[in-house]
């Protein structure tokens, strides 16, 4: 195992979890209730904000991907850990968990 | 190849397949939520009239300001339905539809007429509601009957924006479906003169609405296809799903490709050629 390939795709792997959980959190917690119980609808901004969720979303999937390969995931993990991108506030969790391993794999 | 074919791998190819296959459709669906994936066939500036469906369907927003033409035979007077007559007619009203509607702020006062809405029972059987044309007199203007083919700009049902003015009664879909005998369209037609080098037929001309003289041809509200503009959110969430199909893909292959790595371990003499190759490449990469 190349260790700055896979400090690479840890690097990218947790930008795009910080990204994707800053962003789910903000549609969750701030756009949603905006949008619906307080009544005001779509508005440009948040139809911007799910629009940019649906660009980072992807990303992340791809970024965990990346890194399931250099860490040799099982498929099961790998789809847990893209799942938790789902969740808000989950990819804070998940991303927590995949540093420890990768401090472990690299020490 | 024989591992591949194992009933817990075969369940595993059958679900790879089934969620790519859902992705895909998830794709579709979601690209044609903004987008209406039958175009608009115009030649000659004419549309085919396949835009429309009875009231099982909204006017396609595809279908709006679009020059069409549709044929047909004018209804048939007599089974009136709640006591309306065969017509529409449409009072104090201007000429051009965007005068009508610039007037919310109260521009126009003088030259109003009616408009004249005359039903047209389309050869599938459902009914159109036409603008035949303005006219002072209205009464003076005979219903139409007959066969006819009309040439003509599909407009949507009229909306409680007009409903400000004084005196305007809505053509609104509601309000033609009580005049007509059968499903009708949203929306409605109004006529125009065709434009030059359409020969609608003499026999048609006959029967269309603007032959009329004392009709002064109506313009309409909305001229031109509307611009449907591409939708951002909507071409992300349609990668999204193709990426998740990829996704399952790509899973799939490494499920089956381990399943296959287990095979090194075995003594089956069929996989000592694989690992050989196998060595051979690690020899490469390491090169």
């Amino acid at each position: 195992m190349e260790n700055s390939q896979l400090q690479r795709a840890w690097t990218i792997y947790r930008n795009l979890a910080l990204l994707v959980g800053v962003a789910l959190a903000v549609l969750t917690f701030i756009a949603l209730p905006y949008e619906y119980p307080l009544g005001h609808g779509k508005t440009a901004l948040t139809t911007a904000a799910w629009t940019a969720h649906g660009w980072i979303f992807p990303l992340y999937l791809l970024g965990t991907l990346n890194l399931a390969g250099k860490l040799k995931w099982s498929v099961g993990k790998t789809l847990l850990i893209m799942l938790a991108g789902t969740v808000p506030l989950m990819s804070f969790v998940a991303e927590r968990r995949i540093s420890k391993e990768v401090q472990a794999n690299s020490s | 190849m024989r591992r591949l074919l194992a009933p817990r791998l075969l369940g595993i190819h059958a679900l790879a397949i089934l969620g790519i296959a859902v992705c895909l459709f998830l794709s579709s669906w979601q690209w044609g939520r903004a987008h209406t994936s039958a175009p608009v066939t115009a030649a000659n500036g004419l549309a085919k009239f396949d835009g429309l469906s009875p009231l099982r369907a909204y006017l396609p927003v595809r279908s709006i300001g679009v020059p069409t033409r549709v044929s047909g035979h004018w209804q048939e007077p007599g089974a009136d339905r709640l006591g309306k007559s065969n017509r529409i007619i449409l009072l104090n009203r201007p000429d051009d539809g965007s005068l009508l509607v610039a007037s919310s702020a109260g521009v126009y006062d003088d030259n109003l007429g009616s408009w004249i809405v005359d039903l047209l029972v389309l050869d599938d059987g459902s009914t159109l509601a036409v603008v035949r044309g303005w006219s002072m007199h209205p009464s003076s203007i005979p219903v139409a009957t007959g066969k006819a083919t009309v040439y003509g700009v599909m407009q949507p049902s009229e909306d409680s924006g007009l409903s400000e003015l004084p005196k305007i009664e809505l053509l609104t879909t509601a309000s033609i479906t009580k005049h007509a005998h059968s499903a009708v369209h949203d929306g409605y037609l109004v006529a125009q003169l065709p434009p030059h080098g359409q020969l609608l037929g003499n026999a048609a001309i006959a029967g269309t609405s603007i032959a009329n003289s004392a009709l002064v041809e109506v313009s309409p509200i909305i001229k031109g296809k509307v611009h449907q503009s591409l939708h951002w959110r909507n071409v992300v969430y349609t990668a999204n799903w193709i990426l998740f199909a990829f996704i399952v893909l790509y899973m799939w292959i490494r499920i089956v490709r381990d399943e296959l790595g287990k095979d090194h371990g075995d003594t089956d003499p069929e996989n000592d050629g694989d690992e050989l190759e196998n060595a051979e490449q690690e020899q490469s990469k390491t090169d």
